[in-house]
C-alpha cells in the first residue's frame, strides 16, 4: 500500500502540469492551445482539430517565453485569438517568474 | 535537461550514443536538444518527426517542430497531409529514402513540395518508423537547405544511424503517450491486465481465475474502466486503450496445440 502511494506521489511530481491553455472555435475547425511546465522545461502544443475530428498538433519545446510568443504570434489565426494568446502568455510569464524564483526540481 | 545534451556530437560513436540516449530522456524539450545536434551531425539542417495514428475513421497528426514552424502552419493550413506523398511512403514502406527518389503525382504534390524547398527543405530525407502498434506510425522528415547532393551525401554516410533514430523517437513518443495516458486516468497493473485480457477474449470469470481476483473486483473494474475510457463497453474500452498507447494492437497469432 505504502509503495503504491509513493508510486502515485513520484507520478504526481513527474507529471506535466498544465500552465495555461485556450480553446477556440474558428468556422468548422476547432483551435486549441496548451502550455505544459514539464520539469525545468516547457512545451507548447497547437492543436487544430477538423470538423471530421482529424486532428493535427504541433508540439514545441521552449526555454524561454518568447519562443512561445513568437510561435503563436506567427499562427495564421493569430488575428482571430488575439486576446486569448496573450492571457495565455501572460499566464505563461507568471508561472516562469515564480518558477524562476524556485529550486530546479 | 540532461548535461548530456549539451556535449556537440563529433563522431559515428558519438551520434550512436546519443541516439541510444534518447529512451532515457523524460521531456520533449531534451528530445529536441538531441535531435537537433544528431541532425546537424547528419550535415543536415531542419527536421519534423512525426506521430500519425487513427482512431476509428479518424486521424490524428502529432508533430514536434525542428523547423521553422511557418512551415508547419502552411502545411496545417492547407491540410498537405492529406496528398503528401512522404506520409504514403511511410505507410508502406520501412526503409529510409531520398525524398527526390518518391514520385510526385498531382500537381498539390509539386505545389507542397515547392513550399518545402522555400522553408529549408530543399533536398531531404524521408524515414518511416513503424510501431508495435499497428494503427501508429512514424515518419521523420531531415532537411536541408543546401540541395540534393547535400541530402544525398547524408542519406548515403547515415542510413542505418537515421533509420535507428527515427525509430527511438517513435517509441520514446509512444511511451511518452502510454505514460501520459495512465496520469491522467490514474489506471494501475490491474487495470493493463484486464485491457489484455479482454483483448485475448476472456470472459470476466476466466479473467478472475488467470489474476487470481474475484469476479466481482473484475466486474466493478470493467466498469471503472468503460467509465474512465468513456466508452459503453468492454471491447470499445479495448480499443480506446490501444488508441492511448496503453496495450499493443497487433498480437503475434497464438500457435494451436
Amino acid at each position: 500500500m505504502k509503495n503504491v502511494r509513493k508510486q502515485k506521489q513520484k507520478q504526481k511530481q513527474n507529471a506535466r502540469s498544465l500552465l495555461s491553455e485556450f480553446s477556440s472555435t474558428l468556422g468548422s475547425e476547432t483551435l486549441k492551445v496548451r502550455i505544459y511546465r514539464d520539469r525545468e522545461t516547457f512545451v507548447c502544443e497547437r492543436e487544430l482539430v477538423e470538423r471530421d475530428g482529424t486532428s493535427f498538433t504541433m508540439v514545441l519545446p521552449f526555454m524561454q517565453a518568447e519562443t512561445a510568443r513568437a510561435l503563436l504570434s506567427a499562427d495564421p489565426y493569430f488575428s482571430r485569438v488575439r486576446g486569448e494568446v496573450w492571457r495565455t502568455l501572460g499566464k505563461l510569464n507568471k508561472a516562469m517568474r515564480e518558477h524562476d524564483g524556485k529550486p530546479v526540481s | 535537461m540532461g548535461s548530456r545534451s549539451l556535449e556537440a556530437i563529433g563522431s559515428f560513436g558519438d551520434a550512436d550514443d546519443r541516439i541510444s540516449w534518447i529512451s532515457g530522456y523524460e521531456t520533449e524539450a531534451e528530445i529536441e536538444a538531441a535531435a537537433r545536434q544528431i541532425v546537424e551531425y547528419f550535415g543536415l539542417q531542419s527536421f519534423v518527426f512525426g506521430a500519425l495514428f487513427r482512431s476509428g475513421e479518424r486521424e490524428h497528426y502529432r508533430y514536434l517542430v525542428g523547423c521553422t514552424p511557418e512551415w508547419c502552419y502552411l502545411y496545417n493550413q492547407k491540410k498537405w497531409y492529406a496528398i503528401d506523398p512522404f506520409i504514403d511512403y511511410a505507410l508502406k514502406n520501412t526503409s529510409p529514402v531520398l525524398a527526390s527518389a518518391i514520385p510526385l503525382n498531382t500537381a498539390g504534390q509539386e505545389r507542397l513540395m515547392a513550399e518545402a524547398a522555400e522553408h529549408g527543405f530543399r533536398a531531404g530525407i524521408v524515414v518511416p518508423a513503424h510501431s508495435g502498434s499497428a494503427i501508429r506510425i512514424g515518419i521523420l522528415y531531415l532537411g536541408t537547405s543546401e540541395g540534393l547532393e547535400c541530402a544525398r551525401e547524408s542519406f548515403l554516410k547515415h542510413r542505418n544511424l537515421m533509420r535507428a533514430f527515427a525509430l527511438e523517437l517513435l517509441e520514446w513518443w509512444d511511451a511518452k503517450l502510454r505514460e501520459s495516458s495512465l496520469e491522467r486516468l490514474d489506471l494501475d497493473a490491474l487495470d493493463m491486465d484486464l485491457l489484455t485480457k479482454a483483448q485475448d477474449h476472456a470472459t470476466a470469470e476466466e479473467a478472475a481465475h488467470e489474476l487470481g481476483v474475484t469476479l466481482s473486483r473484475v466486474r466493478a473494474r470493467y466498469e471503472r474502466l468503460t467509465r474512465k475510457l468513456e466508452v459503453p463497453n468492454k471491447r470499445n474500452a479495448v480499443e480506446k486503450a490501444v488508441t492511448l498507447g496503453l496495450i499493443k494492437s497487433a498480437r503475434w497469432p497464438k500457435v494451436q496445440p
